[in-house]
């Protein structure tokens, strides 16, 4: 069994650590015995559904962002699109799920079109949102997951959602896509954003484990668990972060 | 009547009076401070500049002054540049506690007001090195006075205390372009050299010799890197590590510039390592007493900016035979039968760089990591991802310590160390004995902390070895 990570603009798109989520999907894979491919998608190339199970964006500085909008909208765009519609999954952290949204509104009022998959705009404020973050997701505990998210946030953009996504979220401790609403990252089909770092996914081998699942899935119908992972570590980690806001 | 020869005689006796005070006052709390077995950097300056705010520009005004920024390497160059000035003969005022903001440095005058009263009476003129914090460059540059800027490098890290690379980039060249210093500039860093573009006519380069980078397919750069005038990808000829390396933008024609001064190694061992540095066309060799590529970058930028203040290149040369390592940078020091050497590591590249050195050193006996988040080692502890520990990682067993030790083990864990051969402990001394008693007698243990942490266990060893104390 073989997992194929598209991984989007990785030379543009690669703040914070986010290499982390790669890195963790990759071992959880191999401590499985299942093969993993990392397969770099950047500017200039074209985007072929069929090469991929899952896709995954990090973020970016803002005028290296400016850079790749054109490419995300109109050379990958409508295949992208597509794709999404037919439950490709995707993984997007805080600038890379910025772009999945409708637009990026700059301080100045100047709107910045994003790919418009997720139903969500974001306006940039002054004011970071840096810290760490607890959420509880509805959709890991409706699979009887630990449904506790857990990340650090570093972000000047407060995201709004709109009626077609869903929050992946609701905040316990920071302050998630806007600091007022309680919610933190969308989801759609099977695209999840975030504006978790920390690393993301290494923390949370819940949702490593449920992107695994799904993009092996499209593949392997036959396929509907994963062998189980001590996870030692990563809970001790967990722990410390939970210990550390009560 | 007031001695004028702490200030010259171009201030108003009202300036003066009023200088005076606030060297007075601070006098008096940093000895307070002291005789209560505090380590006084900041507290004295700042009461000073309370009383004068004007009182770095009077205390700097008309004197040899070379400021020291960017994101990496400051400590170590300022004290490569000190011992150039030293072997040159000159008094040399600095601040080697990693006081670099405004208060620290005012505090470090203040300190040393006999030997700035001397130089205005005809002694021997002190030379004055600032290591400035880049996000403070800005508004302290002007009022230092400098004659030579020297700027390392521009690496990411602490990106949420400083926003992007390219502001701080513009927050130097704003302070640069308040002085009338010459510029010594990284040619192999892209944002470095890219000041130089502001200012031609009082910017020099430093780098390494072409011919001993790698070709970029081989060598592995984790970012690429974009012409902050037109905003093309650069393409690159060799890398030396990193983003340094020798780049041009086929957008706008805007290239490395070719260095003044640069650099070679033909040996290395984890002691020291050999030179070529080719000034003018002209090769020399010299001994560099401190290990390391980045180290042979900073020390190569300290050399060219004593030449630009116009020091003999022998001096500059024989000096750099007689560098120690910046404290906690790379110290070693004797524990019992064993060896232990200090490297701070705060960001991915160093760790990279820490991590291949300690894996190359033929004494290795066991390695030790600490990592605290507080607010000088930047919160987000995230960047320990872009290290590439699956890549250096010697092998054996791990200790990991530190505030946020759990997310270091994590990281271990899935650069493919089994969960059982690491061994976590928040308390860092208690780990520190534990692995030191495992450390084979005649070997060195290499320990790893950020910022922070570094401190806190390097404050233990001060009691517990006899080192230096930090602020003196
Ligand atoms: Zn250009």
């Amino acid at each position: 069994m073989k997992l194929r990570i598209g991984h989007l603009y990785p030379d543009l798109l690669n703040l914070y650590g986010d290499r982390g989520n790669l890195i963790a999907l990759r071992q959880r894979c191999l401590w499985r015995g299942i093969e993993c491919e990392i397969l770099p998608l950047s500017l200039g190339q074209p985007f072929t559904a069929a090469d991929y199970d899952l896709l995954f964006l990090g973020g970016g500085q803002d005028h290296e962002q400016n850079l790749l909008l054109s490419d995300l909208i109109d050379l990958k765009g409508p295949a992208l699109r597509e794709a999404i519609e037919a439950d490709l999954p995707v993984l997007c952290v805080c600038g890379g799920y910025q772009l999945m949204g409708r637009y990026y509104q700059e301080a100045d009022g100047r709107r910045i079109e994003g790919l418009g998959v997720l139903d969500l705009y974001t306006e940039a404020v002054h004011e970071r949102m840096i810290g760490d973050v607890i959420a509880e997701a509805p959709f890991l505990a409706e699979q009887g997951r630990d449904s506790l998210l857990i990340g650090f946030e570093n972000h000047s953009g407060r995201t709004w959602l709109g009626p077609g996504v869903r929050p992946l979220a609701h905040v316990r401790t920071g302050h998630g896509n806007n600091g007022r609403d309680k919610t933190e990252g969308a989801v759609y089909k099977q695209v999840y954003g975030t504006y978790l770092h920390g690393s993301f996914l290494p923390k949370n081998p819940e949702m490593a484990d449920q992107l695994i699942l799904k993009a092996l899935q499209s593949r392997h119908h036959e396929l509907d668990v994963l062998t189980p992972l001590p996870n030692e570590l990563e809970n001790r980690a967990r722990q410390s972060i939970l210990a550390s806001h009560n | 009547m007031i001695s004028d020869r702490l200030f010259g005689s171009t201030l108003s006796t009202s300036q003066r009076l009023r200088g005076h005070l606030a060297v007075a006052a601070g006098r008096v709390s940093r000895r307070m401070l002291r005789l209560l077995g505090r380590g006084a950097t900041a507290l004295p300056g700042n009461l000073a500049l309370r009383i004068d705010p004007g009182l770095l520009r009077h205390l700097t005004a008309d004197r040899q002054v070379f400021l020291v920024t960017g994101t990496n390497g400051k400590t170590t160059s300022v004290r490569v540049l000190c011992d150039i000035l030293r072997a040159a003969g000159r008094t040399v005022i600095t601040n080697p506690s990693g006081a670099n903001l405004g208060s620290g440095l005012t505090t470090m005058l203040i300190a040393h007001t006999r030997e700035l009263r001397k130089s205005r009476s005809g002694g021997p003129p002190p030379s004055l090195v600032f290591e400035i914090d880049e996000a403070y460059f800005a508004k302290l540059a002007a009022d230092l006075n400098p004659q030579v800027c020297l700027v390392t490098n521009f690496f990411r890290d602490q990106l949420d205390r400083f926003g992007e690379l390219q502001h701080t980039r513009d927050l130097i060249a704003r302070g640069l372009a308040g002085t009338k210093a010459t510029a010594v500039l990284c040619a192999d860093d892209s944002l470095c050299a890219s000041l130089g573009r502001e200012q031609p006519e009082r910017s020099l380069y430093f780098g390494m010799d072409t011919a001993g980078m790698q070709p970029p397919a081989e060598a592995q750069s984790q970012e690429s890197v974009f012409c902050p005038f037109c905003q093309t990808r650069y393409d690159y000829q060799a890398i030396a590590y990193g983003h340094l390396g020798a780049f041009s933008c086929s957008g706008c024609g805007f290239a490395r510039p070719r260095p003044d001064l640069c650099f070679q190694v033909s040996r290395s061992d984890q002691l020291s390592q050999d030179l070529i540095l080719t000034y003018q066309d002209q090769p020399a060799e010299a001994r560099l007493s401190v290990p390391g590529v980045h180290n042979a970058y900073n020390a190569t930028g300290a050399v060219l900016a004593a030449l630009a203040a116009g020091l003999p290149l022998e001096t500059c040369l024989t000096a750099l035979g007689q560098v120690e390592a910046a404290f906690g940078r790379m110290e070693r020091f004797q524990a019992g039968d064993r060896e232990v050497c200090l490297i701070l590591v705060k960001n991915p590249v160093g760790m990279d760089r820490a991590l291949e050195f300690v894996g190359q050193a033929d004494d290795y006996g066991g390695m030790m990591f600490l990592l605290n988040a507080n607010d000088p080692d930047g919160r987000d502890v995230s960047w320990i991802w872009d290290a590439a520990f699956e890549e250096y990682l010697p092998d054996g067993p791990l200790a990991v310590s530190g505030q946020r030790a759990d997310d270091l083990a994590l990281r271990l864990h899935y650069a493919g160390r089994p969960a059982d051969s690491i061994t976590v402990n928040p308390d860092a001394v208690t780990l520190f004995d534990r692995v030191l008693s495992g450390c084979p007698a005649g070997r060195c243990l290499y320990i790893l902390p950020n910022y922070t942490a570094m401190l806190d266990l390097r404050a233990h060893f001060v009691r517990r070895y006899h080192l230096r104390e930090f602020w003196r």
